[in-house]
């Protein structure tokens, strides 16, 4: 079943530059996409037309068929598609966790007993109910993130969309916040669509688009993605370490790091043991 | 991360922290408006006792009340010279053209006790609750003006976010502050004009990067079904507990001690 559907969209800031030139992009439900690009390629903007924060110019988006442009149905697609964004400190609008995480369902008019039930299951999706009471103010970049990913699951969406939200995190705050998006498309069942210039974090999605210019240039399975290693380089994006350390070698068909270490094993005939 | 206080709120457990802050407002409306009708010299001692009582049971230090008071001392110290020198009335001493009198005495003190009473149980109300409690209740109590399409929410909403913003725009401040320094900037010297303008450097990047999160936070809530006026929802439930009825009690027993004083 496709979550999302993106037709022939073109999007421009102003009349001079055009930000987004025909993209056709669909999302299956329960699949793990990443989208990655160098800066001003575009990514973000796009993101920004999966939950009708930006509309496009001209085609059209429709999430779960509803078309972003329907005003009426606004309720339906932003709680259908969840966003999470760059900065953790300018997400925020509550000073507890959870009256943060209540916000959206408190926005969406639900019964007491039904925001209660959202907030601990949503805090218990990210495996922060114990700082429920806390504030965020005093919590590491990590915490902050998983605390904005369980204010958009409140909204009990079908589709997460994380807009550059490692960006401004340490590494284990992103690994932290990685291994919990994981979970939730995983045993949740939750579609993920990750933006990022991280390659390792895209290495781990199923499918990885890139974006370059406002254009889909590839689209494929991160191994097939990554396999072109010049491709990628050509549009100034890094390469997986394991991955460009193969490509060094000679290698071929090497992903990940595990990977790496066989085909290089293998290489040394063993000896490197 | 700066920890700065926002208000001057002070943890405890004390029976005026579990009082509903709704509850606190009210009572301190009412407590004001009584103490600008007393006359009798009675009902000002019975004031003093209670405020004191008061701010005991809170667990409130004689520091935090001496910090509440000392930004209006020099209001106080005016109001009584005033008070004490300009009373019509017999004059008990006299030189020039001013006279201290009898009544003068009685009004100024009579006027210090009332302001150092309001004082104090205005701070007892801020230094017990939470600025964002103390946000909610105004909003709870303003919320019949929404009849009135005054827009209650949204003015406690942006109450609410202000405070949120203000450690970070602080942590922020302090950044440039650090990053301008390490260029060469001077900020702790020279007077005051010369000092006003070298903080220019500062609050240009400041609002800059103000302005920027004020669009991020925007476009968060607007991903968060966040629309203005819109009837929402709550998550906390705003019940009254048995710890308001005892403050009310209280209120009332004083308020009946209060009345005998001044009908005697």
């Amino acid at each position: 079943m496709k979550i999302l559907n993106v037709e022939n969209v073109s999007f421009s800031y102003s009349e001079k530059e055009t930000v987004l030139k025909d993209i056709n992009l669909t999302i299956e439900k329960g699949s793990f996409t990443a989208i990655i690009g160098c800066n001003g390629s575009g990514k973000s903007t796009l993101a920004k037309h999966f939950n009708a924060i930006l509309l496009p110019k001209s085609g059209a988006v429709y999430v779960k068929g509803i078309d972003t442009r329907d005003e009426k149905r606004l309720f339906e697609i932003r709680s259908a598609a969840g966003m999470v964004f760059q900065n953790p400190d300018n997400q925020m609008v509550a000073a507890i966790a959870e009256d943060e995480v209540a916000f959206a369902a408190e926005n969406l008019g639900l019964e007491r007993n039904e925001i209660r039930r959202r907030v601990d299951e949503s805090l218990r999706a990210v495996g922060m109910e114990e700082y429920a009471l806390e504030s965020p103010a005093h919590m590491s970049g990590g915490q902050k993130q998983r605390i904005a990913v369980a204010a958009a699951l409140a909204m009990e969406p079908e589709c997460l969309i994380l807009d550059e939200s490692t960006a401004m995190l340490d590494p284990q705050g992103r690994a932290e916040l990685m291994q919990t998006i994981k979970k939730l498309n995983r045993e949740n069942n939750i579609t993920v669509i990750l933006i990022t210039h991280y390659m390792d974090e895209a290495v781990q999605a199923d499918r990885v688009i890139v974006i370059d210019g406002g254009e889909i240039v590839t689209d494929g399975t991160p191994r097939a993605v990554f396999e072109d290693v010049e491709k990628i380089r050509s549009l100034g994006l890094d390469v997986p370490q394991a991955a460009e350390l193969a490509h060094e070698l000679g290698l071929t068909g090497v992903l990940t790091a595990d990977e790496c270490v066989n085909a290089v094993d293998k290489l040394l005939g063993g000896a490197g043991r | 991360m700066v920890d700065i206080l926002i208000g001057q709120y002070l943890t405890g457990s004390s029976a005026l922290h579990r009082t509903d802050a709704r509850v606190k407002i009210i009572l301190l409306i009412l407590y004001a408006a009584l103490l600008f009708i007393i006359k009798n010299p009675l009902s000002y001692a019975i004031f003093l006792i209670f405020t004191t009582a008061l701010t005991m049971m809170g667990g409130i230090g004689f520091k935090a009340v001496m910090k509440s008071i000392k930004p209006l001392r020099w209001i106080i110290i005016f109001t009584a010279v005033i008070n004490l020198f300009f009373t019509k009335g017999e004059p008990l001493l006299s030189f020039w053209k001013i006279a201290i009198t009898a009544e003068g005495i009685d009004l100024a003190v009579k006027m210090t006790v009332r302001l150092l009473c309001l004082i104090v149980a205005s701070s007892l109300l801020t230094l017990t609750t939470p600025p964002l409690t103390l946000t909610n209740a105004i909003e709870s109590l303003l919320s019949p003006l929404a009849k009135l399409k005054v827009p209650v929410r949204e003015l406690a909403m942006m109450m609410s976010i202000t405070l949120r913003f203000i450690p970070v725009l602080a942590e922020e401040a302090d950044r440039i502050i650090k990053a301008q320094t390490a260029r060469g900037a001077d900020f702790g010297s020279g007077g005051i004009i010369s000092r006003a303008k070298s903080l220019v450097p500062v609050m240009m990047p400041l609002f800059i990067s103000a302005f920027k999160r004020a669009e991020d936070l925007a476009t968060a809530m607007d991903a968060r079904c966040f629309i203005s006026g819109a009837p929402r929802t709550k998550l906390h439930e705003e019940k009254l507990t048995p710890a308001d009825a005892r403050a009310g009690v209280v209120f009332v027993v004083f308020a009946a001690a209060v009345a005998a004083a001044e009908l005697l």
